[in-house]
């Protein structure tokens, strides 16, 4: 009998440590937000017992108040939604960027300050330019290289207000 | 000179000043105790008290730091006067009363301020930071729903998204859940049982949860915008922040994420009394049903489809000669290039984007994940696919109306039924089952082709020799039977566990039945088109039987539903298992053949009438039942 048993699962989050510290400068890549996000099988007994209830994930990674450490708060907070962003979303965008079209792209767009006018021009311009912007596994990297071929584009440069944070 | 006159002075000034903060403080809780604040609906609520199972209130919240007195976890009052103490404490930081506690701050000081005295604000650093980053505009309810091969996740789970930029995917999630402290078995199912488990709000990207859901598990997601006024979602966020990360104890039936999260909403509006609807267990599904029927509270509701949902869609619009090409790429992973040789490039766009979508729902990837089946053909493909610069055209997946959860009936239902039986004669049953559908039921809003029971009892009367029994009971009883629907083959099974009577026991006459434990499991395939749905399985049976000892069985059980609509369904099953006893080391076979007819009404009522055959023993019987499902 063969179970489909990857399912109920657990949310592994690398998290940075410095959600925890009050360090006023920890900012932008530095051990803030996402690191990556997995999400990993469980076991079948759990899945059983889970059924009694209904899930049992493991997101305690993120506290209710981790959001106040200074890692997110003002422009700063800007580049943490960036990379949180594109960390969480990473297979997703790569795979609407070949498609120059998708809803996570948009919403890409917008954390890279974009008007919603641009969502359309983004998109194309994504799929143009796919082999160079996703030439790295590690999202970060793609994340500079977005930031990076953008702010060298006519349009998007004007209309993405968030590339030079 | 100065200094030395100044120090009594300050000192006189010092406890002047103390004198009237505690004149201050006193009027205040005379005040709040003439006023009876303490018995008002939203103080408890803000205070998470909830019922238990004796009537009586109680504090929910399991965490040190949120009831400020001692009793302050079963009595209200005590807490009233132990908060305004504080907030009239000399400390003034982040971590001060006023601070943590900025709801109830609030709500004391829009009944206890008049224009004489007022409870004294002071600036709050952190929490200001947090709602400014929280930002909340407003609230939406999240279910994720059933997922077909994964009785795990029948239930659902709900969670909230706060609306705070222009686009759901940056807004964040609220979820609440367990923490499961260990990874051994028996002391997991005690915890869990028991509310040893940890459970605490979380704050985190809602792209995360939609990650997890539509793409890690491959589940819908139904989203219930909540029409809260710009206050009252203020007032959820600060009572989330007063629980902050305090935690709760996590108990498997009653305060499990979908309870937490209606007590929550319940601070919002004080005209809310959504938790106060539940008494011994919420599933999921149910928290929708009372929220569904706050009038005018649900603003509207959108869906997001599972990557299955997703791959489907993508598959659907290829013609027969692309999906030919599609099946290619799957079975050899490199024919990217020469398809452009046969195709105009919009159909090999068309057909790449049905492969990735096809890997990604297989591997279930999701955010950073590597595909690990297909590394370099998922990167080579995605390169190809961008270099032909034609733009996908937009998922247009239609939610299915049907399956919208606050549609179905209730989790759990009890009912009665008469039934009469060629040997045993007129029998009257009654059921109870706290959860959660059954194939052999309608179908509106779960799932057409997953069934989960979970302790079922049915007690049986039987007339003729006035016996009173457990004809079934079924600890568990889950079926889940995916259709084959091409290019997917998914297996269907079915695994049950529990104690039933054994009408074949001794072969004639009533009195006829024994009681048999069981546990059986079955592997096979099923096919669902629109309304019809056939499967077939192999089984094999492990029990004790009163008069045969231990058995061993193996056969094979299949059947049919016809749903002419979302609320009837006619179904029939045969089960022919072949029954060896070790005890006693002879054989006998089962074979039995069930039908019944099942209607809903009143969005809670089901009736059915029903008629089985023993094969075996020429037994048959026919009856009727009705059940009423509640939450």
């Amino acid at each position: 009998m063969k179970l489909d048993l990857k399912t109920s699962l657990k949310l592994l989050i690398a998290l940075g440590l410095s959600h925890l510290s009050l360090n006023a400068f920890a900012v932008g890549s530095a051990g803030c937000g996402l690191g990556s996000v997995v999400f990993s099988g469980n076991q079948w007994w759990k899945q059983l017992l889970s059924m009694t209830t209904n899930h049992l994930t493991l997101s305690q990674a993120f506290g209710i108040t981790s959001g106040t450490s200074n890692c997110a708060s003002g422009l700063f907070g800007e580049t943490q939604k960036q990379e949180d962003y594109i960390v969480a979303n990473f297979v997703t965008l790569q795979r609407e960027s070949a498609q120059g079209t998708g809803e996570s792209l948009n919403a890409f767009a917008s954390v890279l300050g974009c008007q919603s006018e641009a969502y359309d021009y983004f998109g194309s311009y994504t799929q143009n330019q796919y082999k160079i912007l996703f030439n790295s596994q590690d999202p970060k990297i793609v994340l500079s290289n977005f930031k990076n071929i953008m702010k060298n584009e006519n349009k998007l440069s004007k209309e993405c207000s968030l590339l030079n944070i | 000179m100065f200094i030395l006159f100044s120090i009594p002075f300050s000192f006189f000034a010092f406890s002047l000043e103390s004198d009237s903060n505690n004149n201050l403080k006193n009027y205040f809780i005379e005040k709040a105790n003439r006023l009876q604040l303490a018995e008002k609906s939203e103080w408890r609520k803000i205070l998470f008290y909830q019922l238990k199972y004796f009537g009586s209130r109680i504090g929910m919240i399991d965490g040190s730091d949120f009831y400020l007195s001692p009793i302050g976890k079963t009595d209200l009052n005590a807490e009233l006067t132990a908060t305004i103490e504080h907030f009239f404490s000399s400390e003034e930081s982040n971590s001060s009363a006023k601070c943590k506690f900025p709801r109830r701050l609030k709500w004391l000081k829009s009944h206890l301020d008049d224009e004489n005295y007022k409870i004294p604000m002071i600036k709050c650093e952190n929490f200001e930071n947090w709602i400014n980053l929280v930002n909340p505009k407003g609230v939406v309810l999240v279910f994720s729903s059933f997922y077909i091969n994964n009785p795990s996740s029948m239930f659902g789970h709900t969670f909230l998204r706060f609306i705070n930029s222009n686009n759901p995917l940056t807004d964040f999630g609220v979820n609440f859940a367990a923490n499961p402290d260990t990874n051994n078995m028996l002391s997991y199912t005690y915890k869990g049982l028991t509310g040893m488990f940890e459970g605490k709000f979380s704050l985190l990207p809602y792209s995360v949860k939609v990650q997890e859901y539509n793409n890690s598990e491959s589940r819908d997601l139904w989203e219930y915008e909540l029409n809260l006024s710009q206050e009252e979602t203020l007032n959820m966020a600060m009572s989330l922040w007063e629980v902050g990360n305090n935690r709760i104890d996590y108990y498997y039936f009653d305060e499990n994420c979908s309870f937490i999260l209606l007590t929550l909403l319940d601070t919002a509006n004080d005209q809310f009394n959504f938790a106060d609807q539940f008494l011994l267990w919420v599933n999921p599904a149910d928290t929708l049903r009372v929220v569904n029927r706050f009038p005018n509270l649900v603003k509207n509701v959108t869906f997001r489809p599972s990557s299955q949902k997703r791959f489907r869609f993508r598959y659907s619009i290829l013609n027969d000669q692309e999906k030919d090409f599609f099946s290619k790429i799957i079975n050899d992973n490199n024919q990217l290039k020469e398809l452009n040789n046969y195709l105009p490039k919009e159909s090999v766009a068309k057909i790449f984007d049905a492969v990735s979508e096809y890997i990604d729902f297989k591997e279930k990837l999701a955010g950073t994940e590597e595909s690990v089946k297909y590394p370099l053909f998922r990167k080579n493909l995605l390169e190809a696919r961008a270099s032909l610069s034609v733009i996908s055209s937009p998922l247009k997946i239609e939610p299915p109306k049907e399956e919208r959860p606050e549609f179905g009936v209730a989790g759990a239902r009890v009912g009665g039924g008469y039934s009469y039986s060629r040997f045993a004669g007129n029998a009257l049953d009654f059921e109870l089952k706290p959860v959660l559908h059954s194939l052999d039921s309608p179908s509106a809003g779960y799932a057409q082709d997953a069934q989960i029971e979970l302790m079922k009892l049915i007690l049986r009367y039987e007339t003729k020799g006035s016996n009173f029994f457990v004809n079934n009971l079924d600890l568990l009883n889950i079926k889940s039977f995916p259709s084959l629907n091409p290019p997917l083959y998914p297996i269907s099974w079915k695994l049950r566990a529990g104690l039933e009577q054994d009408y074949d026991c001794s072969k004639y006459g009533y009195l006829s039945s024994c009681q048999r434990s069981f546990i059986e499991g079955g592997s096979g395939f099923s096919f669902l088109r629109d309304n019809f749905q056939i499967y077939i399985l192999s089984q094999a049976d492990l029990a004790y039987q009163e008069e045969n000892g231990f058995e061993i069985s193996l056969g094979a059980y299949s059947g049919f539903s016809l749903r002419p609509n979302h609320f009837s369904v006619f179904s029939s099953d045969l089960e022919w298992m072949k029954r060896h006893s070790f005890t006693y080391k002879n054989d006998r076979t089962r074979l039995f053949w069930q039908n019944s007819l099942s209607y809903q009404c009143f969005s809670n009522i089901e009736n059915k009438i029903f008629a089985s055959f023993n094969l075996e023993n020429q037994d048959w019987r026919i009856g009727t039942s009705i059940y009423w499902y509640f939450f």
